[in-house]
C-alpha cells in the first residue's frame, strides 16, 4: 500500500520524529534512524518537510503569537519599595475589583472545562511586573525576593517579575550589576535591547544606553540570545568575558577584559581601558545632573585611567587636563572642546 | 573572546566525525548529494567562526545548525524565485507594476492565518498550551519546561507533539 503524505498516521509518525529530535536527548543514532526514515519514501520525506516548515513558521511568528495569547497584563507600578513584594492586584481601585470578579469567574469556569490557561496560573508563572527607576546621580541597592542583588546605576530603569518558571527582568535605559542567587529550576533572564541574557547563578554587569549594550561577567556563565532571530545563541560568556552589541546590528563582539573594571561603578569609581571621550561622557552624565557635553573630533580622543566619581568639577578638571581640553561651564552645561 | 589551545574543540571533532552522517541526511533532505556537501561544509564555516561557547549536545546541535541553514537557503530561494516572477510580469507583460512585498491580499491572508494558529493553540488542553508556550514561545528547552511544569521530559513531548497535530489540522499544508 502507498503511503499518503497527507494520512493522520504518516502525519502523525512525522511529527513525533520532529519533537523527538527537538530534545536535548536526541543522538547522532536518532538522526540516523531518521535519514533511513525519510529515505524509505517519498511520502515520509514530504510529511516531514511539511512538519518541518510548520515548525520554522512558528518560530518566525513567536512574538505575535505570543501577543495574541497573552492576556492582558497590568501596568507595571510607577515606584516600587525597595525591597521586592509583589503588589496586591486592584488594592488601590476598588472599582477594578468589581470588574475582576464576573471575568474570574468565566475564567474558572473556563478552567474546569480545560481549554485554556488560566490568566492567574500564567501570571504565576511570569510574576508581577515591579519597576525600579533611579534619577540622575542616585543609586539604588536592590535585593529581590529570591536572594538576587541588583545595584542600579543612576538615572536607570528597570523591571523585575519573579515568577513560578522563571525570573525576568526587562532593562531599558539603564546601567546595573547583578549577582543572581542560583537557581536551576527558574532561569533568570534578561531583556535588553534585542538580546536576550540568561543566567542561573552569577555575577555580572551590564551597560543599556544610547541602543548600545555592554555586558560583563565577573563570575558563573551568561547566555546571549538573539529573540529577533529565531532565539538563537549569540555567545556564551564566562569569567573576564565582555559582550558588546548595538541594537538593531546583527553582529557582536567579544573581549576578553578585567571584569573588575565594569563592576567600579559601584564602589564609586570609573575605570577606563582606551575608551572613546563620548563613552566616557554617556556613562558621567547618568551620574551628575549637570550634562557634560564633547565637540565632534574631541568625542573620538581615547582615555585610559581611573576617574573618582565624587565631585564633578574635580572630576571634569581632570579629565581636561590629563587630555588637553578645554572646558567651558555654561548654567545648563559643561563643554569640553 | 577566549580560544583554550589545550583542548580540542568539542564541536570539531563531533563535526569532522559525523560528517558521513550529516551527508547522509541531507543528501536525503536536498535529493542531491553535491548539495549536501555544499551544506555540510558551510556548517563546518559557521562552526568555526562561532564565539567560544560551551555545547552540550554537539551532535544535536549540528544537526539543528544544518536543518537552520538549509531553511534559510530555501527561503532565500523562494523570495528570489518571486522576485524572478515579478520581473517576468514587468517585462512580460508589460506596464504591471511589481512590487517585492507581499501583495495587499497575502498580508490578509497571513493576518488570518496567525489568527488560525492562534485559535489552535487557544483550543489546545491547558498543559499542552503551557508546553508550546514554554518551549516554542519562551524558547526553554524540553528538559528546562519539563522542569518547570514538573512533568517529565516524555510528557513534554506528548504535548509538543498534539501541538503540532493541532496546529496542522487547522492550518493545513502551507
Amino acid at each position: 500500500m502507498v503511503e499518503q503524505a497527507g494520512s493522520d498516521e504518516l502525519r502523525a509518525r512525522a511529527i513525533a520524529w520532529h519533537v523527538r529530535l527537538q530534545s536535548d536527548r536526541a543522538t547522532a543514532d536518532d538522526w540516523a534512524a531518521l535519514t533511513a526514515w525519510l529515505d524509505e519514501s517519498e511520502a515520509h520525506l514530504a510529511a516531514f518537510e511539511a512538519v518541518e516548515t510548520l515548525a520554522a513558521e512558528l518560530d518566525a511568528k513567536a512574538d505575535s503569537i505570543r501577543a495574541a495569547l497573552a492576556p492582558p497584563v497590568l501596568a507595571p507600578p510607577v515606584l516600587a519599595p525597595p525591597v521586592l513584594a509583589p503588589p496586591v492586584l486592584g488594592r488601590a481601585r476598588p472599582d477594578t475589583r468589581r470588574i475582576r470578579w464576573p471575568a474570574w469567574t468565566a475564567l474558572a469556569a473556563a478552567c474546569v472545562a480545560g481549554l485554556m490557561i488560566a490568566p492567574w496560573a500564567w501570571n504565576g508563572w511570569l510574576g508581577s511586573p515591579v519597576t525600579y527607576r533611579t534619577a540622575i546621580g542616585e543609586t539604588r541597592a536592590i535585593t529581590l525576593a529570591d536572594g538576587s542583588h541588583i545595584h542600579l546605576d543612576g538615572g536607570s530603569t528597570l523591571s523585575v517579575r519573579l515568577g513560578w518558571g522563571q525570573r525576568r527582568v526587562a532593562l531599558g535605559e539603564a546601567q546595573a550589576s547583578f549577582d543572581v542567587a542560583k537557581d536551576p529550576r527558574r532561569p533568570f533572564v534578561i531583556d535588553a535591547g534585542d538580546e536576550r541574557i540568561r543566567v542561573v547563578g552569577t555575577e555580572f554587569n551590564i551597560r543599556h544606553y544610547d541602543a548600545s549594550l555592554v555586558l560583563s561577567v565577573r563570575r558563573g556563565v551568561v547566555e546571549v540570545r538573539s529573540p529577533g532571530s529565531g532565539n538563537a545563541m549569540v555567545a556564551r560568556l564566562r569569567k573576564g568575558d565582555e559582550l558588546r552589541h548595538q541594537d538593531g546590528q546583527a553582529q557582536a563582539t567579544l573581549t576578553s577584559v578585567d571584569p573588575d573594571a565594569a563592576f567600579a561603578w559601584s564602589t564609586g569609581r570609573l575605570i577606563c581601558s582606551d575608551r572613546p571621550l563620548g563613552e566616557i561622557v554617556s556613562d558621567l552624565n547618568h551620574r551628575y545632573a549637570l550634562p557634560i557635553q564633547v565637540s565632534g573630533p574631541a568625542a573620538q580622543r581615547r582615555f585610559t585611567g581611573v576617574l573618582i566619581l565624587g565631585d564633578q568639577d574635580a572630576l571634569v578638571r581632570h579629565l581636561a587636563g590629563y587630555m588637553a581640553l578645554s572646558q567651558e561651564r555654561r548654567p545648563d552645561a559643561i563643554i569640553l572642546r | 573572546m577566549i580560544v583554550d589551545d589545550q583542548q580540542p574543540d568539542p564541536v570539531l571533532t563531533a563535526y569532522l566525525e559525523r560528517r558521513p552522517a550529516l551527508i547522509r541526511y541531507f543528501s536525503v533532505r536536498l535529493r542531491s548529494v553535491e548539495a549536501a556537501e555544499e551544506l555540510v561544509q558551510d556548517i563546518y564555516l559557521k562552526i568555526a567562526r562561532r564565539p567560544a561557547e560551551a555545547i552540550e549536545n554537539p551532535d544535536a546541535f549540528l544537526f539543528r545548525l544544518g536543518s537552520n541553514l538549509m531553511l534559510d537557503r530555501i527561503k532565500r530561494d523562494r523570495r528570489a524565485k518571486r522576485r524572478i516572477e515579478a520581473y517576468g510580469v514587468i517585462y512580460g507583460s508589460g506596464g504591471e507594476p511589481a512590487a517585492d512585498e507581499p501583495a495587499a491580499d497575502d498580508a490578509l491572508a497571513a493576518r488570518q492565518r496567525l489568527q488560525t494558529i492562534v485559535e489552535a493553540v487557544k483550543a489546545l488542553p491547558a498543559p499542552a498550551q503551557t508546553a508550546f508556550r514554554l518551549h516554542k514561545l519562551e524558547g526553554l528547552s524540553h528538559a528546562e519546561t519539563a522542569a518547570a511544569m514538573g512533568v517529565s521530559r516524555s510528557s513534554v513531548e506528548k504535548y509538543l507533539m498534539a501541538c503540532l497535530k493541532q496546529i496542522q489540522d487547522k492550518v493545513g499544508r502551507p
